[in-house]
């Protein structure tokens, strides 16, 4: 057994190296403060839309538009988090959805389509580490959407490198995300759905890569249901 | 699930609250807006202004990173006083304007060579270039850790936070901080296992 939390001092002595000093440690905080007063103030005033300072326009959240994977990576953090959630509803929704995690399970997650649904699922349960895990894994054995999914997750958390790692994977890969239809289309989820998910995932730990959820067969029919109480609810 | 679902890395803003117009200009912010967002720009500047200029490498961008980041802010304060996690947002915003700022000076956003300098010079020992290209191996190292680890250790390794200073800034439990030193710490030593079996190889040949 490996004591996982036992200090090796190589790995210490580089910590070590990293430390650099409290530069804003004699920080003018009043003086910043005046600044910004003035400087909020003025662009309260400033209604011209043209004026650099101008806040930019309250958008409410009815964006037609998926957010797109690009090469230089502006996202905008709202929209990520907003999107997808719409995207794993519509994956958990797909009609094919619960054959393609049947299959998955049967094969020993040997399948990335399956790999992805399952982690939207318990991105929509609540479980983010979960549903990173399995959408890398789904990712890594070539699936687009995963990496969508991915993008969305990195944005959402404020990890803009990552995101931008997989804007170009998916830019050069030419994936588009209307494939799953439109951005308004995107079924509301249930209020309980964790409640119906939950029980049929069980929780793996290995040293190395951490807590792994591995869903049970009986999550298939659980799956069917839910589909079946989103149809109801529209 | 409801929109306002917790979310413990921040989540978005609810835009219930804007259908209802409670976004206001600053000059009419009620008492309580003010005071709140005047406290929690004291309680964060320097620490934003900090970690900027480690990314940045530049007191003036790091400045520029941290008003436009107080900007946006203010553009949505009042909506984020109703958020669950005010914290883990702004410092998703703060992120967000950095990236912006390294753009207009158009360069990548990431850990300069020149924080490895400021640390060389801060862990000053007998040998200054010998302390200098340690140093940048360090932070060589730091850039290839996944970039929640990487944040963290941002904070806590080069800044000095502690595990509860780093929590409040980035929005997280303590132990979700605690969790992703452990986890870069594994991958350290992981790489640093790697490096010395390809070491011994060379030798062999």
């Amino acid at each position: 057994m490996i004591d996982r939390d036992a200090t090796n001092p190589q790995v210490e002595a580089l910590i070590g190296r990293l430390g650099t000093g409290r530069r804003y440690a004699e920080y003018d905080l009043d003086e910043a403060e005046r600044r910004m007063a003035v400087r909020q103030a003025a662009r309260s005033r400033c209604s011209n839309p043209s004026c650099a300072l101008a806040p930019p326009p309250t958008t409410a959240f009815s964006r037609p538009q998926w957010t797109r994977p690009a090469l230089d990576g502006q996202y905008a953090l709202e929209q990520a988090w907003w999107d997808l959630k719409a995207i794993c509803t519509l994956v958990v929704g797909a009609t094919d959805a619960a054959p393609v995690l049947e299959h998955f399970i049967q094969a020993h997650y040997a399948d990335g389509p399956g790999a992805r649904i399952l982690a939207c699922l318990l991105h929509l349960t609540g479980d983010r580490d979960g549903a990173r895990w399995w959408w890398q894994f789904a990712a890594g054995a070539g699936d687009n959407t995963a990496g969508y999914c991915l993008l969305l997750d990195h944005v959402r958390r404020g990890e803009l490198h990552d995101a931008r790692f997989w804007g170009r994977q998916l830019t050069s890969s030419g994936f588009a995300p209307e494939q799953w239809g439109s951005r308004s289309d995107a079924p509301v989820v249930v209020e309980d759905l964790p409640d119906r998910v939950s029980p049929h995932i069980t929780k793996k730990y290995h040293p190395a890569l951490g807590r792994i959820p591995l869903p049970e067969l009986s999550l298939v029919p659980a799956l069917q249901e839910l589909a079946s109480a989103d149809a109801s609810t529209h | 699930m409801t929109q306002a679902d917790a979310d413990p890395e921040g989540g978005a803003v609810d835009f219930t609250v804007t259908r209802s117009g409670q976004q206001l200009p600053y000059e009419a912010w009620p008492p309580a807006w003010q005071s709140t967002f005047w406290a929690f720009h004291r309680q964060v500047r320097t620490r934003y202004l900090e970690w900027a200029y480690l990314q940045l490498g530049s007191d003036a961008d790091a400045e520029d990173a941290v008003d436009a980041t107080f900007d946006s802010l203010t553009d949505k304060w009042g909506q984020m006083l109703q958020m669950e996690n005010l914290k883990g947002y702004a410092w998703k915003v703060l992120k967000h304007r950095v990236i912006d700022q390294a753009r207009r000076q158009g360069r990548r956003a990431q850990p300069m060579d020149t924080a490895a300098f400021e640390a060389a010079m801060t862990n000053m020992s007998h040998d200054p270039f010998e302390d200098l290209a340690e140093a940048m191996a360090a932070y060589h190292e730091l850039r290839r850790l996944p970039e929640r680890q990487r944040d963290v250790m941002e904070l806590c390794s080069c800044l000095g936070f502690t595990t509860q200073e780093a929590a409040a800034l980035m929005g997280v439990e303590r132990a979700t901080v605690r969790s992703h030193m452990r986890q870069a710490r594994q991958r350290l030593a992981a790489r640093l296992r790697e490096d010395s079996v390809e070491g011994t190889d060379g030798e062999k040949q």
